[in-house]
């Protein structure tokens, strides 16, 4: 009877298991069944051939071309066509990565990969990038709701002939859950993505952790609204003054249009609301703000906006005419620096119809081209990276919050989390005038951030499409609230450009939105940044637009745009382009061609070293240096500041550099108690903590004496040349233990490498590490760490004159998603020589293989 | 995993029966290729058609019969014939795949990539093919347990 017992269960266990699955081990015996199983997704890796396809919707017939590597083009005889085959053929190579995206901005990622994202849920739901969409979509209308229409069915025009042949990308056969019908709110929900991770940052949370931690006065003088060192703003002035625009109460709320309200109550504010304590209240906000920064800190890589390092150029003037005999009057160089991805976050494309043609990067789930060039004018973009994210702390009592003098009633939403593997989860989400209540630890803490702000964001997108010079580019981007970008331009005339559209969203005089604001209603954002007044500029007499994410206004700017705390880039690469694209454009025999660009692209220069090291090397002259101290300080003396992977001394300065900071800030950070644990992307004292670097910059070169150098008990080294022969001492002791004895050995490509993981987190899948050149200052940035995954996404380069427009790209990755296809990764070689390739022309055939999609 | 102190002794007589005959050498292994072509082809075909416990299912079939006691149905002569079957029965779609120029090798990298094993092809297609042998060696033992138990049962 054992025998039996034993035969059974086991026997039940495995069918089960296999059938259905159990805790996150997905139902096996399905999704390996070799005839349907995730073994079908190969059919998906089949390099592409030349078909016709059948398809529901489409008007009339559609051609498809690819070049050899993949890069496509899409012709069609209308624009619902061809948004229609566009959702078609991003669904074609990119249908796991779409539905991930939604999945993560829906708060529906743990139903396809457990109990380890409901945290990542949880926090999207409350966010409401659901909600916000709904609301957009509501609000959509013209070219933008008929192309999100047709391209929804595209989308599902393949969903339905996969699901017909069985051949599901391994995603979903491995994990059992399949995608549901694309909506154009989906679309709508991945622009939020978008947003979000472009736009929502946590600069206030991390500044009331630091003040409780540092004081009141270090904080002024460490992280100031202006930056400390010298920088290249792109719109130097003259500004426009004009009074705010105003905007409704609660415009980037997200609440829904439908929602539950709770029932409460109208009255007086309860006397302990009115008479806080205020160092209580700084101390619960602190609390609040790490509690929020730790739920923060669980949500997958890239969620939120950490690095600045993204490329937008434009030169124009007789350096560009006179090297191309006048058939070229500007360039345009553009690298959006984003992490770097399995599949990308891009996908190439031109695009065809009757007035609509335009080519160069698309976003999979989204209709148009976010980067490229039509026949007049080419754009990229950067972040902006002003302040967006304002955050209040609320007196809540029950389902009522206090604010403008009297209790109101929260917005209540519910909402359910199926989780794979584990039950359903419930939450509630609470909303108040300012917005969606994240945090009810310590304080109860809402935020206000422009991207919930309903943004018709598509409608911009497509009006810039098919924009033929400045005023109507700039026109389309009226449209634009979040998230804040610096839309570079250059047109076939030889005119040069940048405007920064969106949502600055200013506080009444007093308030202090570097910091959780009390929701009160006192410091509720009453305004926004007219348009006529964001940060722009056209045809400078210098020929040059260098937007390099550093701060784009001087401080003359009449606005509040945010502090050196908001991920503003330290300056450095844009001061060294603007530094290199000047020296051509306006010496007389200059010359600025395409390869000038390129070679500007794939700079490994820090400029930051070529500051700084003067005042190291003299610091270091006076040291008692040991014999493999002075190797190393040998290496830097002949060193060009270029971080190649061959360089030694590359591995000396930065090493020294992240010492540097530690030997002045660290012992602050250490008596303060810090929780870096919280955030330590934000909070712990490394190069990244952009302020930092531009404090010791600063005081390195004009401030040697600064108190912080003598540390918080006042023993430090108290002076800048003190600390760099300290912080030297310990580089070259750090880099002895980890790469040996010999200097001349510590090549910075045995420190530092760059990786492109697979978007499932799934080891095998990603490219890398490989060891690599570069670091977060240079123009080639490489960010996030010593084997870096944020950077350059895509590179392109236009050159525009009376011919027109000629584009030539690259990203690291290929334009499928399956990892069995050779254009998985086919473009990460060229990518990583520096190397282009022609951005294939609207209207043209692409390539020897081509699709025809009949209707 | 089946307990092999369950399973009847390799040519030997099933649990609860007097010995029989063995049958003749070319007999036997007519037997056993008939039940490894069947349980082959039926497993592939079924795979096909997405009934991935077609392996367990032949497994009981083999299971019952050797049980029974049948003239060359042992576990040599059935039980492992099927298991065997079934493995390449599984395998003959992939083959299949493979022959039509589909890019099994680096699909069976990203299967075994999303399975959290080893990124390597052979480790997700020895996975696949072991969890045919499972199922089928599950499924007989199953089948002669219960069998064994009844007969036992019967005899009180």
């Amino acid at each position: 009877m054992i025998n039996v017992a034993a035969a059974v269960v086991v026997s039940a266990l495995l069918l089960f298991v296999l059938g259905f699955g159990y805790g996150t081990i997905p139902a096996l015996g399905p999704a390996l069944d070799p005839g349907r199983g995730a073994w079908t997704a190969s059919s998906g890796g089949q390099p592409v051939t030349s078909q016709r396809l059948t398809i529901s919707g489409l008007d009339a017939p559609v051609t498809v071309s690819f070049t050899s590597q993949g890069l496509a083009s899409i012709n069609a005889g209308s624009t619902h066509d061809l948004f229609l085959a566009l959702g078609y053929v991003h669904a074609r190579f990119r249908l796991s990565e779409m539905d991930a995206e939604r999945r993560l901005g829906e708060g529906r990622l743990a139903q396809l990969a457990g109990p380890s994202d409901v945290a990542s849920d949880q926090f999207e739901l409350k966010l409401g990038l659901l909600r916000t969409a709904r609301n957009e979509w509501a609000h959509t209308t013209g070219l933008a709701r008929a192309a999100l229409l047709a391209y929804a069915q595209g989308v599902n025009d393949d969903i339905a002939q996969v699901r017909a042949a069985g051949n599901w990308p391994a995603l979903f056969t491995m994990s059992g859950v399949y995608p549901q019908p694309w909506t154009p709110v989906d679309s709508l929900v991945i622009q939020g993505v978008l947003t979000q991770e472009l736009d929502y940052t946590t600069g206030a949370l991390d500044y009331a952790v630091l003040a409780k931690s540092l004081g009141a006065a270090n904080m002024t003088d460490w992280f100031p609204v202006l930056p400390k060192n010298a920088q290249q703003p792109y719109d130097p002035g003259p500004y426009v003054d004009a009074p705010l625009t105003p905007v409704a109460a609660g415009f980037a709320s997200s609440v829904p249009r439908t929602s539950t309200v709770a029932s409460a109550t109208t009255g007086t504010v309860t006397a302990g609301a009115k008479s806080r304590d205020r160092s209580d209240q700084s101390g619960a906000t602190a609390v609040a703000a790490a509690s929020l920064l730790d739920q923060i800190s669980q949500l997958p890589a890239g969620s939120i906006h950490h690095y600045p390092d993204s490329n937008a150029w434009a030169v124009n003037g007789p350096a560009v005419s006179n090297a191309n005999g006048g058939q070229e009057l500007a360039l345009l160089g553009g690298d959006p620096h984003l992490p770097q991805t399995l599949p990308s976050v891009w996908y190439e494309v031109a695009l065809s119809a009757p007035g609509y043609q335009v080519a160069g990067v698309s976003v999979p789930g989204l209709p148009g081209i976010l980067l490229g060039h039509n026949a007049h004018i080419a754009w990229s973009l950067t972040d902006t990276q002003n302040s967006a994210t304002y955050y209040y702390t609320e007196d809540v009592k029950g389902d009522s919050y206090y604010t403008d003098g009297a209790w109101r009633p929260l917005t209540v939403v519910h909402y359910t989390i199926p989780v794979r593997g584990a039950a359903t989860q419930h939450m509630t989400v609470k909303i108040t005038a300012q917005g969606p209540i994240m945090n009810q630890v310590g304080q109860t803490m809402a935020v206000d951030w422009m991207g919930n702000a309903p943004s018709d964001d598509l409608g911009a997108l497509l009006a810039v499409n098919q924009a033929t010079d400045f005023s109507q580019f700039k026109a389309a981007l009226a449209g634009w609230h979040a998230p804040t970008q610096n839309f570079t331009y250059a047109d076939t005339a030889g005119n040069i450009g940048v405007i920064a559209p969106g949502y600055y969203p200013q506080v009444p005089a007093g308030c202090t939105p570097w910091e959780p604001m009390p929701g009160t209603g006192a410091c509720d954002i009453d305004g926004v940044i007219p348009a006529a007044a964001v940060p722009q500029a056209y045809d400078p007499p210098g020929h040059v637009i260098a937007d390099d994410n550093q701060r784009p206004v001087t401080s003359a700017y009449p606005y509040y745009i945010g502090t050196a705390l908001d991920f503003y880039d330290p300056g450095y690469r844009a001061y060294y382009a603007h530094q290199a694209l000047s020296a051509q454009a306006q010496s007389p025999g200059g010359s600025l061609t395409p390869a000038s660009i390129a070679a500007l692209q794939n700079s490994v220069t820090d400029s930051l070293a070529g500051r700084v090291l003067p005042s190291v090397l003299s610091a270091l002259s006076s040291a008692g240096l040991s014999g493999q101290e002075a190797q190393a300080a040998a290496l830097l003396r002949s060193w060009n500041d270029a971080m190649q992977p061959t360089s030694a001394a590359a591995s000396v300065w930065w090493t020294f550099w992240g010492d540097y900071l530690t030997t002045v800030f660290q012992p602050w950070w250490v008596a303060g108690k810090v929780p870096v644990g919280k955030d330590p992307t934000d909070l712990k004292v490394t190069p990244g903590l952009a302020p930092l670097d531009e404090d010791l910059e600063a005081w390195t070169l004009g401030d040697q004496s600064n108190a912080a150098f003598a540390g918080p008990s006042g023993h430090g080294p108290n002076t800048a040349r003190a600390a760099i022969v300290a912080a030297f001492k310990t580089a070259v002791t750090h880099l002895s233990s980890q790469l040996g004895g010999a200097p001349a050995t510590w090549t910075w490509g045995r420190l530092h490498s760059r990786s492109f993981p697979s978007i499932t987190g799934a080891n095998g899948l990603g490219y890398g590490p490989r060891a690599a050149g570069g670091d977060p200052f240079t123009e080639d940035a490489a960010d996030g760490g010593m084997d870096a995954s944020t950077g350059p996404s895509w590179r392109m380069i236009a050159a525009l004159g009376p011919d027109g427009v000629s584009a030539q790209g690259v990203y690291p990755g290929g334009q499928s998603e399956n990892p069995a296809s050779p254009w998985y990764t086919n473009l990460v070689p060229l990518w990583w020589d520096g190397e282009y390739l022609p951005v294939p022309e609207p209207g043209a055939t692409a390539g020897p293989t081509t699709w025809r999609l009949d209707g | 995993m089946a307990d092999p102190a369950a399973l009847p002794v390799p040519g030997g007589p099933a649990p609860g029966r007097s010995a029989e005959p063995r049958p003749a050498g070319r007999a036997r292994v007519t037997h056993r290729v008939a039940a490894f072509v069947v349980a082959a082809a039926a497993c592939g075909l079924l795979a096909w058609a997405g009934v991935w416990f077609a392996p367990f299912v032949f497994g009981v079939a083999a299971g019952a019969l050797s049980a029974r006691g049948l003239r060359g149905t042992g576990l040599r002569g059935i039980v492992l014939p099927v298991a065997v079957g079934a493995v390449v029965g599984w395998a003959f779609p992939v083959w299949v795949l493979a022959l039509a120029g589909q890019p099994i090798g680096a699909t069976a990298r990203s299967i075994a990539a999303l399975a959290g094993i080893p990124p390597y092809a052979g480790v997700a297609v020895t996975a696949v093919l072991l969890l045919a042998a499972l199922q089928a060696l599950c499924g007989a033992w199953l089948a002669l347990s219960v069998y064994r138990s009844a007969l036992a049962f019967g005899r009180r």
